[in-house]
Formats: structure tokens, sequence, C-alpha cells
């Protein structure tokens, strides 16, 4: 054969197998004639033939297919449906949850260069600090020493719009000059900050976020230049940001972070600081030039800097915490498992209506229909199910996805971005394709072999009963072990959100209404100023009818501002640095004891002879009385703070959860408002005797009374700040309770299926046991034991897998260890009952066979 | 095999079809011989490709206008060329595919437009 010819030949591959198989021959004898009238002309046209008429007869033949799949489901509805239910379920629980984990996880960050920024920590691992953050002076020093870094911080800072209406609090953010050109991006209208700015005096402009420019400017172009009244000050707006920066946070209005050297102390920390890496540098090389960078400053500063460090992550680890990412990885692989499942129903379907389309096939094949070509029509069917399924789970996911952005936009960083994008739909696609392959090989498998298409042509019946009853077993076994893994960790999951709802918190947050006011420096600029205003607003609130108590605090126990600490040690004087130990802090007023119930086991709280002018005085909590105390009574004993207040303890209150209800208690002080500094914010407690909102309206009209120019904002029962703070556990839970559930049941399906076909099968052979003298309920209990039999070896291969894979679970669990021995055992029963309960109806049938019809039938 | 009952099914009937069954409508041919009878035909203007001479005597086959012979009119041809015989259900739908161009034809005469002259 000449080389032309074969190159031909090899050319003819891009046809279908069959048309090659059919016409090769022919066209290469035309092509062999062409060549000798016209070598060009000839390969011209083969050019032509391979872009244009091997395509159509590709898509000629997949018409084909298409419509032949569509008279048959026609025919039979039944199995269809079921499969696109089950696979729309599995694609789009997938594609929803993958589209959470996108947005939170893996789409780049708006910024230039997102692996090239970084969140800086300082850290004093003999306090046991590795998240502190910054304080001004070592930020500073930082921005004049680091070669490897330049930085950007900012700090939250509330501000009121006052001037026009009713006062509106709004969520500030106090930034450097230097933060748009770190993260590598612009304002939509107008400039940034300067460095100029950040000075006292010359630092009242403004940014407008994107939503705030829209809600309050009517998105008009003039905003820009505009003077605005910000907790009783002038400011002026120099621009307006874009709706896509939301890095590092999105509040409603950016203002400049003030650099106050004067009062600046380098042991006050409270700026958080991010760098990005200069070129040339790899974040290694910048972590150990800011760590001799820190201790550099512990020798210059040894008060306040000795024995402190620095520590980095790549700013999207610090956005997003590694309880989330496990989370969000746990539901992913739960999801999969689910679809997995699915696919494994969907397959033993298919070789169901296989086996029942054995004299069909055999009929085509008889005609001439290779094997290829039937695998090729049985793939297709396969592929036009997974990708109907798929679209009706991508309809689903689109619901799914507004719904989990709008659940979790408080909870979980980037919630706000998820959405079904281009990736999203590439990811739908790409796994409908994928499981229409998985599944659609199983009928596929039956036609390998001698024992297949060979067999099939000559007596119209695919592969022996005991090789096609295997495949199915296998499957079972696969989605009973898929199953009892998924219902293990939800059943983990489950026991360690009750744990949590049963944790004591020591208070009560029923009837217990929160608001927050922002009290501005000009006319609050001292600790005595604030604590009067709030007690005359707090002393008005609590003499309203229906009132039980109100008090006002520098923190919400779980919710805003709980996360203050410093150091304090023991004694009234020459305390090392060593010594102190890091407590938490918080400046409540002696109401918020009692609005929240909070139990006082020594001593006594804050009361009217505790005044500015009278010896400072604490009160700390049972942590910090055992930490510092021991087994004496720390009543009247001397305090130490790291700042150099030293006061007497006067009571030991309950250990109130602060910050996570799943942390174990911390040390905390308490503080006299009017003994100590000012707050930029303090919260507002109240108790009703009723329903807590109705308190909404009091505080409003009483604030108003007090100061006009104040507002209260962020107004919330305390049990909400309860609930969000075990959201992640709560959502979690309860998403993973239904994969289980759904996992339960298809696997439940699935050993029905086979338990059904195995009877059917062997239907003669119970004529004949009947027929010899056995009872019903000798065939019942045969039939289920079959059933158990099933799914037996499923749940020890998901047991096993459990133990191997939940260990890292641990970090989500709270009360409970990843090994239970109880929740294995419940699973384990739990999967055997189910067994029994899918194995019964097929049980009944075989105990009610007819031998006379049974055996006639042979 | 798929056999359309009426000719009108197969209308507008594309170009290759119709030139096919021209060429089987005096006699049985193999592949190359109907596409050298089509070129002549033409002057040359149409030059199938044996993608789509294929193409369409497959599609043929399937809707019954031709059918594939054993007899070979050719004695001593190479045996793997193949023989095509239009059938009844073929000339039907040439017959209709021609009075269908007349029709439109005419129309085109009524509006006063002649054919170029070559």
């Amino acid at each position: 054969m000449k080389l032309s010819e074969r190159i031909y030949r090899f050319l003819l591959r891009s046809y279908p197998a069959d048309f090659r198989h059919e016409y090769g021959n022919e066209m290469s004898i035309l092509f062999r004639e062409r060549v000798r009238e016209n070598r060009l002309a000839a390969f011209i046209q083969v050019v032509r033939d391979l872009l244009l008429h091997a395509p159509q007869e590709h898509w000629h033949m997949l018409r084909q297919d298409l419509g032949y799949a569509f008279r048959t489901w026609r025919q039979a509805p039944t199995l269809p449906v079921i499969a696109l239910l089950a696979l729309a379920l599995g694609i789009g629980a997938n594609t929803a949850i993958f589209s959470i984990v996108h947005a939170v996880l893996l789409r780049p960050l708006p910024v230039q260069e997102p692996g090239r920024l970084v969140r800086l920590f300082e850290t004093n691992p003999g306090r046991d600090l590795w998240t502190f953050t910054a304080s001004v002076p070592n930020y500073l020093s930082w921005t004049e020493q680091s070669r490897t870094l330049d930085f950007a911080a900012f700090s939250p800072q509330a501000l009121t719009w006052t001037g026009e209406g009713d006062p509106e609090r709004l969520d500030g953010m106090a930034a450097t000059a230097s933060l748009l050109p770190v993260l590598g991006v612009s304002v939509a209208q107008g400039r940034w900050f300067t460095p100029e700015e950040q000075q006292l005096g010359q630092h009242q402009v403004v940014v407008l976020s994107h939503a705030l420019w829209v809600r309050r400017f009517g998105g008009q172009t003039d905003a820009v230049g505009r003077k605005v009244i910000f907790n009783t000050a002038p400011y002026t707006v120099i621009g307006v940001a874009r709706p896509d920066l939301r890095v590092p946070a999105a509040p409603d209005i950016w203002v400049p972070l003030i650099i106050d050297h004067a009062h600046a102390g380098r042991g006050n920390h409270y700026i958080t600081a991010i760098g990005r890496l200069r070129p040339g540098f790899t974040i290694q090389q910048a972590q150990d030039d800011m760590v001799s960078l820190a201790s550099e400053l512990g020798r210059q500063f040894p008060e306040t800097n000795k024995e402190w460090s620095i520590r980095m992550v790549p700013l999207l680890d610090w956005m997003v915490d590694e309880q989330i990412r496990t989370a969000l990885i746990v539901l992913l692989a739960a999801v999969a498992m689910v679809l997995l499942i699915a696919c494994a129903n969907v397959a033993n379907l298919l070789l169901v209506r296989a086996a029942s389309r054995g004299k069909e096939i055999a009929i085509r094949a008889a005609l001439g229909a290779g094997a290829v070509r039937i695998s090729r029509q049985l793939l297709t069917e396969s592929l036009l199910l997974s990708l109907a399924g798929g679209a009706a789970g991508l309809l689903a996911a689109y619901g799914a996805a507004a719904i989990a952005r709008r659940s979790l936009i408080d909870i979980v960083p980037r919630a706000a971005e998820i959405s079904v994008d281009l990736n999203v739909l590439l990811f739908a696609l790409g796994l409908a394709l994928f499981t229409g392959l998985v599944f659609g090989l199983a009928p596929l498998w039956q036609l390998r072999g001698k024992h297949g298409f060979e067999n099939l042509k000559e007596t119209g019946r695919t592969s022996q009963a005991a090789p096609r009853s295997r495949t199915r077993t296998v499957l079972v076994i696969g989605q009973v072990s898929l199953a009892a893994l998924l219902l293990i960790v939800t059943g983990l999951l489950v026991q360690s959100f009750v744990y949590l709802g049963r944790t004591s918190l020591e208070m009560d947050p029923e009837h217990v209404l929160t608001a927050q006011v922002a009290l501005p420096y000009v006319r609050y600029g001292n600790g005595r100023a604030a604590a009067e205003t709030l007690s005359r607003l707090t002393a008005s609130i609590a003499s309203a009818p229906g009132v039980a108590a109100a008090g006002f605090s520098s923190v919400i126990p779980l919710g805003p501002g709980a996360d203050t600490s410093m150091g304090a040690a023991v004694g009234d004087g020459g305390a090392a640095p060593q010594d102190f130990i890091q407590c938490g802090w918080r400046i409540v007023s002696p109401g918020f004891f009692q609005t929240l119930k909070i139990p006082v086991l020594r001593g006594r709280i804050f009361s009217s002879e505790d005044t500015p002018e009278s010896r400072r005085v604490f009160v700390i909590n049972r942590e910090a009385a055992r930490i510092f105390y021991g087994e004496q009574d720390p009543v009247g004993r001397p305090l130490r703070m790291e700042n150099g207040w030293v006061g007497e303890v006067i009571g030991v209150v309950g250990d109130v959860r602060m910050g996570d209800i799943s942390e174990p208690p911390s040390p905390s002080v308490y503080f006299l408002p009017s003994q100590v500094g000012r707050m930029p914010v303090y919260a507002i407690l109240v108790r009703m005797q009723g329903d807590p909102e109705s308190a909404a309206g009091l505080i409003r009209e009483r604030l108003k009374e007090i100061d006009p120019n104040l507002a209260a904002y962020a107004i919330q029962p305390m049990w909400k700040f309860v609930e969000d703070n075990s959201a992640t556990a709560r959502i979690g839970s309860w998403v993973m309770s239904l994969f289980a559930g759904i996992a339960l049941c298809l696997g439940m399906i699935g050993i029905y299926g086979v338990i059904s076909y195995l009877v059917a099968l062997r239907r003669q052979e119970y004529g004949v046991r009947l027929a010899l003298g056995a009872r019903p309920g000798d065939l019942l209990k045969l039939v289920l034991r079959q059933g158990l039999g099933l799914a037996l070896p499923g749940i020890v291969l998901g047991l096993s897998a459990a133990l191997f894979l939940s260990r890292p679970l641990e970090k989500l669990l709270f009360g409970i260890s990843a090994w239970d021995p109880q929740t294995y055992m419940v699973v384990a029963g739990l999967l055997g009952a189910a067994a029994l309960a899918a194995c019964y109806a097929p049980a009944r049938r075989a105990a009610r066979v007819n031998p006379l019809t049974a055996l006639r039938a042979e | 095999m798929k056999t359309r009952s009426s000719a009108e099914a197969h209308q507008p009937m594309p170009l290759a079809t119709f030139h096919i069954l021209i060429a089987l409508a005096d006699g049985d041919h193999h592949g190359y011989a109907i596409m050298q009878d089509v070129a002549e035909r033409t002057g040359g203007k149409l030059n199938m490709s044996p993608g789509t001479l294929y193409g369409s005597i497959k599609r043929m086959l399937e809707d019954g206008l031709i059918r594939e012979i054993e007899e070979r009119p050719l004695a001593g041809d190479d045996e793997r060329r193949r023989y095509y015989r239009i059938t009844p259900a073929g000339r039907r739908a040439a017959a209709a595919e021609m009075s269908r161009m007349s029709e439109l034809l005419n129309h085109a005469y009524a509006t006063g437009l002649r054919p170029k002259r070559t």
C-alpha cells in the first residue's frame, strides 16, 4: 500500500468506527483514483472531509442514538425518571457545595497577586499569644526597617452619620494610606488617603463604600467633594471605593488611620497589619526578616517588646480560618459520597434494564451493529441521563446557592461572593459527564469478553446470571459502606452540636436586648464622661415599666467587642514582663452583672461606693481567681495590669463565655467605667420582664433625650449572639443530616433492588423448596439473611473507613471523640435494621411463591 | 433500514443526493463511477469527495432510496467495490424533486428572470 493511502486510512479514524468499517475500503479506492488524477486536489478533499463530513457523521450517529434513547424511555419511563431524580439530587448538591467552596476557598481574592499578601501577627509564646494585633509604634518600625515587605494597617472605627435626619451608625474602618497600593487596587472615583491625612487635624476625609454611595448619595457622580458630618465633626468625601473592595473587610466607610506619635503606646496592640512581599522575596524569607526585626525591637524596647515575635500567614488563610476550611471540605466529601451512592443506584438500574433489553440488543447485533456501535449507543443513553440530571441539578443549585449566600453571609467570610459562575457551571458539566461515564460503564461491563457480546448475539442473553448479580452486589456493598461513613460523621457532628447547646454560659441571655452606642471622642474624651452619660441612660431605662435591669459594657458576651486582653500579675508593683499572664478585660457597669444574671461567687460586684476618687477596684472571674490566687481567697488582694493599673479584687463572678462557646473559659478582669479610660463603642444591655424586642424603642427614646446626636444601632436580642455562635455547628449538622438521610434511603433502595432481583431469579428454586416441605417462614428468613449478608460487609467496610478518616474531624467536634464507640454501634444497628426493612417486601414475595406456578414456568 | 412512505418527505433534496439518483437512474454503479458521472455531467463543477459521496449513500440506503446489489455488472472488477441500484422509492423521490425544481423555475420565468447563457 502506498504511503499516501496509508496516511488516508489513518485519517479515516476520524470517522465513526461503523462508518469506517462499512465504507472505508471504497473510500480508499476512491482516494487512490483521485490521487492518480490530481494529488493536491485529493488531499484538499481529504482535509475538507475531515473538517466537515466526519463531524457530520458523528452528529448523525448521535442524533440516531438520542432518538432511540428517547423512544425507549417513553416506552418505560419509570427507570429514567428515578435515575434522573437521583442524579439531579447528587449533582445539584455537589454543585451547590462547590459554589460555596469556590467562593470561599478557591476564587482568588480581588486584589493584585493575592498570593503575595500576608497577615502579620505579633506573638508571645510565653503568654500563649499567637494571633495578636500590632501596636502603632511597632508597625512604624516595621515600615522603616523591613527589607522584604511593604505594609498597610487598619482598625475598626465606628462613625455616626449626623447632620441629616436621624443619626445613623456606620461600620467604619480606619486604614493607612498604603492600604490600596499594597492591595494593588484603586478607588472607583476620586482618590485614596495621603500619608499627610493620617495626622491629627488633617484626618477629616472619608472614602465611601460603593454600597453607601448608592444608598445615601443615589449613586450620583458629584458625591466626591461633598461635606458630610460624622460624630458631629465635618468630613470631606474624597473618593468612592470599587464594589469589589471587600478585602480585607467591607465597611460602610473608610477613614485615615491616625498616627498619633505622642500618645501611641508600643504596648498598645490594636491595629491589624498586612504586608505584600517585595519582588524576589519568598514568605519564608520575609518571616525570617521579621523575626530578626522583632528581636531587635525587643533589645531596643525591653519593657514592651521583650519576648515578642512576629508570625505571618497568607492573607486568605487568615480570612478563612481552619475550622471553616475543615467544615467545607467535610461537606464536599459528604456530597461526593452521596453522588457516588446515587451513581451506584443508577448503575444498578441500568444493569437491570440492560438485562431486560437482551433480546433487543441481540437483534441489533444480528443486523450488523458491532460491539462498538452498541456500546456507543448505551454510553450515549447514560450521558444523556447524566446531562439531563445535571441540568436539573444545576437549576436546584442556583436556588441553593442563593439560600447559602443569605444564610452564611454573617458567619462565613466571602459568603457574599457565593454564586453559580462559569467555574461552577464547568464543574457541574464535568461532574455530569464523569457520572455518566461511571455508571454508564456498568452495562458495558457486561458486554465484554466471551460471555458478553458474542454470547449475546448467539443466545439473546447477556452474561451469565452470576457475574451480573455479582456486579450489583459489589455496587450495593459500596453504597452501604459510604452510607455508614456518612452516618458516623453526621452522628458525631450532631452530638457535638447537642453538647455545645448544653454548655453552661454562666449567664442568662433570655429576655435581654442589646444595642451599641458609639461615643465620639470630641464630646466623650475620657472614661468618666462616658460612664456618667451611660449611667444616666441605663438608670433612665431601668426605671421604665417592664424593665427588670439595665447596664452597659465594652463587650457583649459572644458578641462584638469580646476580644480585648492584656497581661495581669498578682501584687501591686514590680512585676517583670514574664510574670504577666494574658487576661481578657472588660469595662462594665454594676448593672451588667444583674442584667445577665451572672452569678457572684465571692465578695461583691461594683456599687455606688466605687467612684472615680475611691481606690481602683476589679472584679475577676472564677478562672482568673484559679490562675492568679489558686486556693486563696482573692477578695481584698491586689492585682496589677500590664498598663500600670493596680486595683483591689472585690469580687469573683462566674466564667461567662465571651468569645466562642466551644472554647474553655479564659481568665477575665472587669473594670469600673469611671475608673478607666474611654472606649469608642459601648454595649447597652436591657433585661425585660417580657419580650426583649419591646426595649428597642425605649433605648432609642431615652438615648435621644440624653444626647440627640447619638444613635443606637445593631439592636438585637442576646439569644441571637448565642445562636450565631453555634451557627456553623448547627448548619453543618443540619446539612450533614440531610445528606446522611439521602444516603441511607439510596442505600436501602440499592439493597431492595438487588434482593428483589435475586428473589425473581430464584423463584423456581423457592417453588421447589416449598414443594419439598419448606415453610413460608423459612423462605422469609432465608431472604432476610441474604439482605443482611449484603449489608454486613458494607457496614464493616464503612466503620473501618470511618476509624481512619474521622481523625481530621476532631477540629469540628465538641465534647465527643471521633472514635466514640456508641456512635459506631448505633450506626451499625441502624444500617442493619434498614437493610432488614428494605428486604422485607421481597422476602414476603418469596414466602408467597406458588409452587405450582413456579414449577410450571420451568 | 428506514423507508419513508412519501416522496415529498425527502424534499428539498440535498444536491449530492439528487445527483446520485440521476447517476443511478440509467444503471447500477459503484461509488467511483457515480462520482465520475456527476463530475462529467456538471462539467467538473461538482467534484464529490469520498466523505460526501459515502455519507450521502449511507443516508440514501437508510431512507430506502437506493439499495446495494450482489451482482457485479463488470467482471474482474475490484472486489472491494460495492454496487448500488436506485429503488422505486428513489425514482419517485427524484421525480418529486424534479417537479419541485420545475415549479420553482416556472415561478422564476414568470417574474421575468432568464437563465444566464453559458
